[in-house]
Formats: C-alpha cells, structure tokens, sequence
C-alpha cells in the first residue's frame, strides 16, 4: 500500500474577516500527481502556499512524511514550487537560475555545475544556460522554472497553475512532458489549476474545491462520469442539469418522461438533480422517444454541433452531434441508463420564522438569526439554510447551541442532527462529533436565507 | 519627412523659451568662470583658466583679496570636500535604508501602504523652509536633552531624512514590476529571510535603487536650504558657503569653475549613460 | 445574541494573515519618521502657544500673543499681510508662466521620437547640477548687466529667476502623465468625431490634468515659501513669506513667531498635498 505523503488535517484560514478555506482535509500519497481544480479564490492557491510554508493556517494541522510541518521555515522543507509567473529571477540567467538553490546549499561547484546541467537536459534546454532570462520565450521560461525546482531533488514539487500564461497549444504539449517528468522522477506533485482539461488529462487524483470546501476527490473518470453536486457537473465540462425524481430504484423521471437508470437506495419519489452531458444525448426521430422538442439554435464548434434543443415545457438541453440538423426540426432525445447522472439534492433546513427588529429573524425561542433580508418587523417568513452552511463550534462563540440527536455518514462528510429547543437543524460537516453532545451552532449572516412565502411545513 | 506645420514651429519657439530661460544663468556661470576680471561690464573678456588652477593649488591672488574678504579659495575647498563628505555618505546611507523600507512598504496591504505613502511623500512636498524649520526644532531639542551641538553630524542626518522619500518612491515602482513571488522563490530554493532579500530582491530592483541613489545624490549635494538651518555656524557646505559669501558682498570666482566642472561630469555620465542605454536597446530590438 | 456575533467577528480577525516577515523593515521606517517629522511638529506647535525659548530655558506661559502679534497688530498691517499678498501674488504669476510654457514643452515631447525624447528630459533635469544658489547669483549679474536690477524691476526679476528655477518640475510631472496617455485613445476621440482643438481639450487635456496639479502645487509652493531668490536679487528689500520665517530663525522675535509662520505655510502646504493626493494616490509624478 501506498504510503501517505502529505496528510492535511482540519485545516482553516482566514484572512482578515474572509474565510478561504474551511476545515479542510487531504491525504495525499507517495508518487502520486494530485490536482486542486477549483474556479479562483476557492483557496487553491493559499493551501498550495501553505503546504510551501509561505502561509500558515490559521488552525489545523499539516503532516508531511509523518513528521508536523507548521512552523517549519519554507527555506528547510524539503518541498519546491515551480510559480504562476516562474517567479525567475531576471538579473541571473538560465545556468545561475537553476543552480540559485544548489549555491544556497554551498555545494562544490562542480558538482552543481553537473547536476544544473543534468536538470537543463531534462527539460531540453542545455543549450540556453548561458541565455538571459528576458531573452527566453513563455514555454522556456516555464521549463526553466522546472528545472530549477526538479534540480534540488524535492520529495514534493509543488505548481501553482503552470501554464496558464502560455498558449493553448504549447499548453497541450507541455501537459503530456510534465506527466512523463513526474512519472520519471518518482516525485509527487501537487497541480494547482482552475483548467479542467488539464486536470483531467494529467492527474491521478483530481481534487474539486469551491468556497474552501472539498466537494469532491477522485480519479479524472470518476469525477467526469459521476459528479456528486450540481457545482461539479457544471464545473467539469458541459452538462444539462435539470430537475427530476427517483421513481423507485434505477428508474428516474425527468422532464414528465421516465428513464430506467442505474441509482438505488432514493426514497420513492426523491427530490434530485439529474446531469446528462451533451455528448451523451442521441437524436431521433421524434416518434422513437417520449422526450422531444424542437432545435432552436446551434453552432458548428470544428469537430461538432453544438444544438440547443428546447423542449416542450421551455427547458434548454444542449446536445453534441457530428451530424447537422436544421434548425425548427422536431426531434427526439434518448440516453443510455448508464449515462444518466442522479445526485442528491444540498441538504436545507426550512423553517417558518417571523422578522424581528435591527435585521433579525426568529425561528423559535431559542433560534434568533442575522440576516441580510430588511424586510420589515412582524413579517412572516420562510427561512432555509443549507446543511453546510450551519457551522458547528464552542458553545461560547456560537449563536445558539444543541445536542446532537443522530449523525448519518455521506460520501464526503456527515450530516449531524441537532435538537435546539422544539427545532431540529441539519449540519453537513466534515469532523467527527458524537451524539449525546452539546455543541454551539453559528450561521453566517449571508447564508440565512428569508423569503415572504406562505404553507410551508417544519421539515 | 512630414511638412511641418505652424504647430510644430509654436512648439519648437516653447522649447527654446523653456531652455534659454532654464539655462541663460548657467551660460554666464561659464562665461564667469572663463574670464578674469570681476566686472560687470567686462564680464566676456580676459580668457582664463586660472580660477580653475586656483581649485587645485593655493592661489596668492585670491588668498590676498580673500584676507579682505574672509571668503577664500581655500575655505572653498573646504566646503567642496563637506559637500562631498556629506553627499556621499547620506547618498549610501540613504540609499540602502530606503531601499529596505521600500521592501517593507511593498509587502504591506494596500491600505497600510496608502498611509505610509502619505507619511513618505510628506518631506517631499513640504517646502524646504519649513521642512528645514522642522529639523532645526527637533536638534535644538537634542541639543538641550542631550547636548548634541549642531554641525556635520545633524547635516548629515537631515541629508539623509529628506533624501529617503526620493529613494522610496524610485526604488517602490520597480518592485511593483518584478514577479510578486520573487521573495517565496527565494525562499523556496533555501534562502533565509534575510538572504531572499539580498540575493533576489535588491538585484532585481537594482535600476530602481540605481535611480534612487541618483535622486539622493542630487538633492544631497545642491540643498541649501535645510543645510542652511541645521549647520549651526562651523560647519558649511558649498551653497551656504557661497550664500554667505554673497552676503559679504564678494563671491570667489573658483565656485564659477568648480559648478561648470561638477556640471561637465554630470552631463557626461548622464549623457553617456543614456546612449549605452539606447544602443542597448537598439541591440536588443535586432536581436528579437 | 449580538453580543455573540461580536465575538464570532472578534474570532475571524485574530484569524488573520501572518504578516509577511519583510513587512517588519517598515517598523524603523516609521520611528524615524515620527521622531524627524511627527515630534518636530508638536514642538513647533507648542513654541507658537507658548513664549518659551530654548536658549533662555525659560518658564513655559501658555498664550495666543504670537498669533495675536502675527494677525492682529501693527506688524500685521504694515508687514505680514502686505508679505503674503505679495507671496501669493508672485507665485501665482510664476506658476501661470511655468504652466503656459511648460505644458506646451511637455506636450511637443510627447511628439517626437523616443531618442530625442530622454534628450530633452536630460537636459532639463542637468541645471539641477549647477548650485542654486549660484544660480540665483548669476540671474542678479544678468539683471545688473541689462541694467534692470533696481526698485521698479525687483519684483519682475524675482518673477524670472522663479521660473527659470522652477520650471523643470512643472514640465516632468505632465510629461509623465502625457507620456502614458494610451494614443488609441485620441484616435478614438478622431473616429468620434472630434477635431484636433476639441480632442485636445476634451480627451487630452483632461486626462493629463494629474499632470497638471502636481506640477502646479511643485511650482506653486516652492516659489511662496523662497527666501533665497528675493533675498539675494532684491538685496533683502523685497520681502516673501520665506523671508519672514528665515529672518525669525536668525533672531528678532525668536522661534515663537517662527512656528507661527510655519504652521501658516504648512496648512498651504497640507491643501496643496491633498491635491495631489487627489490624484495620485502613490506620488508617482512627486519625482
């Protein structure tokens, strides 16, 4: 089995009032090329500097090779970065570059000359070392950047978006020489990047972050075929996602039509969320499908048609074809069981609530919240909050506080139920708790969402 | 070639207006130190280079006029090795506490950077009477906790107080310039905090500080106003020496040579260096 | 409850970013800025409210009777206000003229190709090498050598010898900003519809207006606080704002009336600052 490399345990941080990344945990093993995808400011970039010891958590831990790396200073840990920008320096060229950190060591200088050559010849360019930085083109200077990490023999390379600044096609070629390299160095590497192509072509593991979160880690086919939240889905690729129910086990409905699918173990007639990529969708003819609608637009992408179909009830698909069909035609949809995506929809809890003076809105007696609503006082309301927005802390920097009744196992975290007074609130999170516990409960007052609406049951 | 235009003959005729009133004191500071009467109406005739002589050996013509006049060549060179004396030193002094306060300015939040600015540019745009004023509090106040007596000391420390700002505001543009993550790499490749300072940031802002020095250098070696308030009454620099040489009524001809010689090497090493630059740059376009 | 989202507040900020460890060189930076700049200050604010005098070491009374002498008496009349009259108006002139020509220069620079460009800058920056005070010197030898250098001239002369000193600093803040003006965006204005005279006043013109204000309050307030050029053209007999705080340092009346004069020309000098902080936030065009 493979060993643990890097263990990544609760970590937190904050900069001044902003949260970047909320109690988050990763182990990552030997040998393997991890990738942190995720839009920007969902906190990639400030774990990537956390673990290169440029920033220290705020809490939490970080474990590297068994041995606790808080503290350490980024000049004695034996990881190395290869920057967004290379971060070269422009006043030594390509040979001083990449000898910089073996100089540092004070190592003979033959020897550094022999290991920097050994280094350029790894990323073909021996023969620029007497080349000035400004000199070297976007790929060169990437390559530079490598060699000077790679030179110094780190168990963990680190890459903090490395090719976003190039072009696509030096890009892609770039992609496969960095997969070889790592294969070949035995080291492990940490990809940071917001380039779903690139993560899904180069990575072991793909790890999905928004917000601070992880909301999903797995191989690149794994995540591709089966996105576990509707974020992931839209995030990897293109996808229709659209409402529908499970029916009973492996049959869904979406759109008024049945599908047979392979999900079981939904509650009958479940609330979810059903992902199809475009690709995935077949046309024909209309009276050979139960689903149809009419093409409204399409573009010619090169390789394909992209054609929006909107079907009858006004819902926008988006299928991929190689074939061109015109435009007005009325046409059919199928899709293979397999192909079909169910997901769970977000945890929320929902509550009747009555809005109180100085922006506040009560939800029991025991339950008063902040809230960015100004609806005005007295007014009745509905109130959700999603399960992970309901932060669990210390009694005494919490708004309210509970005892925690049942907790039941998710994929990713556990979803915890807590007994506040009459009410019962749903937390998603990602520590352990146990039940019988008192904990305090917090809510951001931007997550507190307040409706005007009427007939809504305590669920 | 374009025609040129009525336009461009207006713009030519504002540049010359602009360099003949810039440059009609410097002509006659030449034309001063050439000639060897003092009068006014002779003030082109008498070709000389004696004045320039009198700068390197003891001159007896003008030690005799000078026992008349307490202002002499030799109290001028006096003055010229202070003015060297203090330049030089509040130039380096300067330049590398300014250069470190830049690399700490720079790594602030922009709205503590902001305030720093503002504390910055204060000497810059405060008039030099004032600033002067300010300098001469705070020294009379040393002088009376301390006993620290006014003279090249308080010069120079004033020297490097208004040379700072200029400095900083050099040295903070390149470090917008260079890669944000110049410092992490350092650090990165082994470096200790001190050592990614020196071995990677200082060389890459290295035409900023350059600059910087250039700044601090100027101002430091033509201040007459702040000197003139903080000297107390030993210690004098060429400009308060010819104020009050002025102020005697009779001003040694030597000071005429010694600004066209101190202006000749300024002009040749600006001049100089701006066409390596430019050829370094023609250089580099045809390798491109 | 609001007490409890107090702390939960309280709690994020103690979360915040470690300081980056090149941030503590500013720590020096501001000790000696207050202890030349911040200190300086509260003496000059606590000589112009007192009669203290550091030489005599005398006892400290508490009185407005320097701001009384300064504002409201015979030396008000006959001397201080007719002085700042005289200030504002010779500055104002100096700055006009520095403006009127200066732009212009600053403007054909801009025109022409780059070589000749840093020439230019070259050679207006190179006086800077020649003594001031010399300088000032050889503008009264010119005078007197035109015969002009008495009574009637004096104030016209001092008007001369400003803008030859001061005009550099008017020309390189609006070339700065001229020189980083986008070109594309007064073919824009062309494309728009606009002609040369209206391009420039509409587009150019306002957008080189951070030029403008640093380079007058740069003229501006240098000539109102001179001491040097009127003390050694007019023989002392014309008297500027300078000068009244030059003869206090030398004796007559002491530090007091001096701290009062410098408070004055540091609140012009605080309104001029504030200018140009206006419109730029990080002095770029102060050098």
């Amino acid at each position: 089995m493979a060993k643990v490399l890097v263990d990544l345990k609760n970590i937190c941080k904050s900069f001044d009032e902003m949260e970047v990344l909320h109690d988050f945990n990763l182990q990552i093993m030997e040998n393997e090329f991890v990738t942190l995808l995720g839009p920007s400011g969902c906190g990639k970039t400030t774990l990537l500097r956390m673990i290169g010891g440029f920033d220290s958590p705020s809490s939490g831990e970080i474990y590297f090779d068994g041995k606790l790396l808080n503290g350490v200073e980024p000049n004695e840990r034996p990881i190395n970065t290869v920057f967004q920008r290379y971060a070269l320096f422009p006043h030594l060229n390509v040979f001083d570059n990449v000898a910089f950190g073996l100089k540092i060591k004070k190592l003979p200088k033959d020897e550094i000359e022999k290991l920097v050559m050994d280094a350029l010849k790894q990323v073909h360019l021996e023969d620029f070392a007497a080349r000035k930085i400004d000199r070297l083109s976007g790929g060169q200077q990437q390559r530079v950047a490598m060699a000077r990490a790679i030179v110094l023999k780190p168990k963990l390379l680190l890459l903090d978006e490395p090719l976003a600044a190039l072009d696509r096609k030096l890009r892609q070629d770039l992609r496969y020489e960095l997969k070889d390299m790592q294969r070949s160095l035995g080291i492990t590497f940490i990809y940071v990047t917001h380039d779903q192509e690139e993560a899904l072509t180069m990575s072991d593991t793909v790890v999905i972050m928004n917000e601070g979160r992880v909301l999903q880690i797995g191989s690149p086919e794994m995540i591709y075929n089966e996105p576990e939240t509707r974020f992931v889905a839209n995030f990897i690729g293109e996808s229709n996602i659209v409402d529908g129910q499970m029916i009973k086990d492996n049959v869904c409905m979406f759109e008024g039509v049945q599908f047979p699918c392979t999900y079981k173990g939904f509650s009958k007639n479940e609330e979810v969320d059903i992902v199809i990529r475009p690709e995935d969708f077949l046309i024909v003819d209309k009276d050979k499908s139960k689903l149809t609608g009419v093409i409204d637009s399409k573009t010619f992408q090169g390789s394909i048609h992209e054609i929006n179909i909107i079907d009858i009830k006004g819902t926008e698909l988006t299928v991929h074809t190689t074939k061109d069909y015109p435009l007005g035609l009325e046409v059919g949809l199928i899709v293979d069981p397999e192909n079909i995506t169910v997901m769970k929809k977000p945890g929320v809890n929902v509550y009747s609530g009555v809005m109180e003076a100085d922006q506040m809105v009560r939800i029991s007696d025991d339950i008063i919240l902040e809230t960015d609503s100004e609806l005005e006082e007295g007014t009745e309301v509905v109130v959700r909050i999603l399960t992970q927005d309901v932060l669990l802390d210390d009694i005494d920097e919490s708004d309210f506080e509970g005892i925690i009744q049942d907790i039941k196992k998710r994929d990713m975290y556990y979803d915890v139920y807590i007994k506040t007074g009459d009410k019962t609130i749903v937390s998603s999170t990602s520590k352990v708790h146990r039940v019988g516990e008192t904990t305090g409960i917090w809510v951001k007052r931007e997550k507190v969402i307040v409706n005007v609406e009427e007939d809504v049951e305590n669920e | 070639m374009k025609k040129k235009t009525v336009m461009d003959y207006i713009s030519i005729i504002f540049v010359v207006l602009a360099f003949v009133i810039i440059y009609a004191p410097i002509i006659l500071i030449f034309m001063m130190s050439f000639t060897s009467t003092y009068s006014l109406s002779e003030v082109g005739e008498g070709f000389t280079f004696k004045w320039y002589q009198s700068l390197f050996t003891t001159n007896y013509e003008s030690l005799n006029i000078a026992t008349k006049y307490i202002a002499n060549t030799d109290s001028l060179k006096a003055a010229i090795l202070n003015t060297f004396f203090i330049t030089i030193l509040s130039t380096i002094i300067s330049t590398f506490l300014g250069t470190m306060f830049s690399i700490g300015i720079h790594a602030l939040n922009k709205k503590r950077r902001t305030t720093l600015m503002v504390l910055n540019n204060m000497p810059v745009v405060n008039p030099d009477i004032v600033t002067g004023f300010l300098l001469l509090l705070i020294f009379v106040l040393f002088q009376t906790l301390f006993g620290l007596e006014r003279g090249w000391f308080t010069v120079l420390l004033a020297h490097i107080f208004f040379s700072i700002p200029y400095v900083v505001l050099s040295v903070l543009p390149r470090l917008n310039q260079i890669d944000p993550n110049t410092y992490e790499a350092a650090r990165d490749l082994g470096c200790t905090r001190l050592g990614a300072v020196f071995k990677a940031i200082i060389p890459s802002i290295t035409t900023g500080i350059v600059s910087g020095a250039m700044f601090a250098f100027t101002m430091s070696i033509d201040d007459f106003v702040i000197t003139m308030f903080v000297s107390g009454t030993e210690f004098y620099n060429v400009s308060t020496w010819i104020d009050s040489a002025m102020r005697r009524g009779f001003i040694p001809k030597g000071v005429y040579a010694y600004n066209v010689i101190i202006f000749l090497i300024a002009s040749a090493i600006v001049l100089s260096n701006n066409y390596l630059q430019s050829r370094k740059a023609r250089k580099f376009k045809e390798a491109v | 409850m609001n007490d409890s989202s107090a702390q939960v507040l309280n709690k994020n900020v103690g979360r915040t970013k470690k300081l980056k460890s090149t941030t503590s060189f500013v720590i020096p930076y501001i000790v000696w800025m207050a202890l030349f700049l911040v200190v300086p200050m509260g003496v000059l604010v606590f000589l112009a409210i007192t009669t203290y005098d550091f030489s005599a070491n005398s006892e400290v009374h508490f009185t407005l009777s320097n701001w009384d002498y300064v504002f409201n008496s015979s030396y008000a009349v006959n001397v201080f206000w007719p002085c700042v009259l005289r200030s504002f108006y010779v500055s104002f002139i100096v700055t006009v003229i520095c403006l009127l020509i200066g732009y212009p220069v600053a403007f054909f620079m801009t025109k022409i190709k780059p070589k000749y460009r840093a020439l230019i800058m070259i050679f207006l920056s190179l006086p800077l090498w020649c003594n001031q005070v010399l300088r000032i010197v050889s503008w009264r030898t010119i005078f007197e050598i035109l015969g002009t250098n008495y009574n009637e001239y004096y104030l016209l002369n001092i008007i001369i010898a400003m803008v030859s000193m001061y005009m550099p600093f008017m020309i390189l803040p609006i070339f700065t900003v001229l020189e980083k003006l986008d070109y594309r965006i007064i073919e824009a204005s062309y494309d728009l519809g606009c002609s040369k005279l209206q391009s420039f006043l509409k587009v150019t013109l306002p957008l080189s207006l951070g030029g403008i204000v640093s380079g007058v309050i740069m003229t501006f307030l240098p000539s109102l606080t001179s001491f040097e050029v009127s003390d050694a053209i007019s023989y002392n007999t014309v008297l500027l704002l300078g000068n009244l705080i030059h003869a206090r340092f030398h004796g007559t009346g002491g530090y007091n009336i001096g701290s009062v004069f410098s408070i004055i020309t540091i609140v012009f000098t605080v309104v001029g600052f504030i200018l140009v902080l206006k419109v730029d936030k990080e002095g770029e065009t102060l050098i």
